[in-house]
């Protein structure tokens, strides 16, 4: 977990902060509102994925995001990050999108749909040293957790997702989530007692291979 | 048996795996894009154009639904009811129903009917040089509904019956005549049928 970037500037090689390319935007510069595209898009669209779970509308999502931080852009005054506003910005479309989507009440998140070059676990080389039992069963774990995860209560999902990202910190996830940091991680520490609950009441047993190579990442 | 910092790890690793996706390619590109296009207008947004969509149906829907006809107040129907009595003078005239024109308008149902003041001169009071009773009136407007007018003759104080409710009549009112429609004969030309040529 990233410690929080609020009311810190960001700044890339050219030394130009958040802030500053901020100013320059606002003054009408349309490179300077790419630059901050581009050093803010992941995030954004990490946001928006962990809402809606589709990488295509995530996609969507962001972009709306962009455009609307934009066109608001004259009212940001910099008392927040610039990071946390689009944030902020971010989710609540991606809520919107998500409450008008009923299809993805009942999708996961399958990361090989987007065809961009997203880990697929099924694709993996089997480690050094683990049997491919080992690696059926890591699998079949890693197929099953998605499952879970996506069955999840929206709330505690969206914690968990958002935190176990590593691309916020937890004040970033409490202003995008308009919940308090205590809530927040409360939400993330029940999320895993929930999966940890059903994946026992499947019979799920983490293969040894599993443990070893989760304690060497 | 797994730990549950097995189970922890193996959530970690789900989790980060589910947000390992990248936005596609030339993401800055179509941000930019975007922003270069003008904002769609209001009608194109889908809940402002349904809402306005709805607006319309219910206007269009109010504009055709079938009105109470109101009656016109400063056009009352002139209707005139003219009464001869063919009884001698002190005998009790039970006047026929009035000739009520037919309503311009379909009347409401249940709307209210009105009772206005009936005039008429008393039987034997010479008025406008007529000799025999003549009940002036009653005017009735469009609504009105009349079912017979009955004119005591020798009464002190006239009045006429009008949907069973004696009205007095006023004998100052001055009576309407109403000229008689000349009856012309109907000519029916003959109708002439020419033959058809015959088929081939």
């Amino acid at each position: 977990m990233p410690e929080s970037t609020d009311c810190v500037t960001v700044t890339d090689s050219s030394g130009a902060s958040d802030l500053d390319l901020v100013r320059r935007a606002q003054a009408g510069d349309a490179e300077a509102f790419g630059e901050l595209v581009e050093r803010n898009r992941r995030a954004v669209f990490r946001a928006a994925l962990a809402a809606v779970g589709s990488a295509a509308e995530a996609d969507d999502v962001s972009q709306e995001a962009f455009v609307t931080a934009y066109r608001k852009l004259s009212g940001f005054r910099g008392e927040a990050a610039f990071r946390t506003w689009l944030l902020a910005i971010t989710w609540r479309k991606a809520i919107d999108r998500r409450n008008s989507m009923t299809r993805l009440l009942r999708r996961t998140v399958t990361p090989g749909d987007s065809g961009d070059g997203a880990p697929d676990i099924l694709d993996n080389a089997p480690a050094p040293g683990r049997s491919q039992e080992d690696e059926l069963a890591a699998a079949q774990l890693q197929r099953t957790l998605r499952r879970l995860i996506a069955s999840l209560p929206k709330k505690l999902r969206d914690a968990l997702l958002l935190a176990g990202s590593g691309e916020y910190s937890y004040e970033q996830i409490s202003g995008m989530l308009g919940a308090p940091v205590g809530t927040v991680k409360w939400r993330v520490s029940e999320a895993r007692r929930l999966l940890k609950q059903k994946l026992a009441a499947l019979g799920h047993a983490v293969p040894a291979s599993e443990r070893a190579s989760a304690r060497t990442r | 048996m797994a730990t549950d910092r097995d189970i922890d790890d193996a959530i970690d690793r789900a989790v980060r795996e589910i947000m390992s996706v990248e936005p596609r390619p030339g993401f800055r590109g179509r941000v930019l894009d975007r922003l270069e296009r003008p904002s769609a207008p209001w009608f194109a947004l889908p809940r402002l154009a349904a809402a306005a969509a709805a607006i319309v149906i219910v206007g269009v829907a109010f504009q055709m639904m079938p009105r109470a006809p109101q009656p016109d107040p400063s056009t009352p129907a002139p209707t005139v009811a003219e009464v001869q009595p063919q009884a001698p003078p002190g005998a009790g005239v039970d006047a026929p129903a009035p000739p009520v024109r037919p309503d311009p308008a379909p009347r409401a149902i249940g709307s209210p009917v009105a009772t206005p003041p009936v005039t008429t001169t008393a039987p034997g009071t010479p008025a406008g040089g007529s000799a025999g009773p003549r009940v002036a009136g009653p005017r009735f407007p469009a609504q009105g509904v009349v079912t017979a007018a009955t004119v005591a003759a020798g009464d002190a104080a006239p009045s006429a019956m009008v949907d069973g409710v004696p009205v007095p009549l006023d004998p100052d009112a001055e009576p309407i005549v109403i000229a008689p429609i000349p009856i012309a004969p109907l000519a029916i030309e003959p109708i002439v049928i020419a033959p058809l040529p015959p088929r081939r």
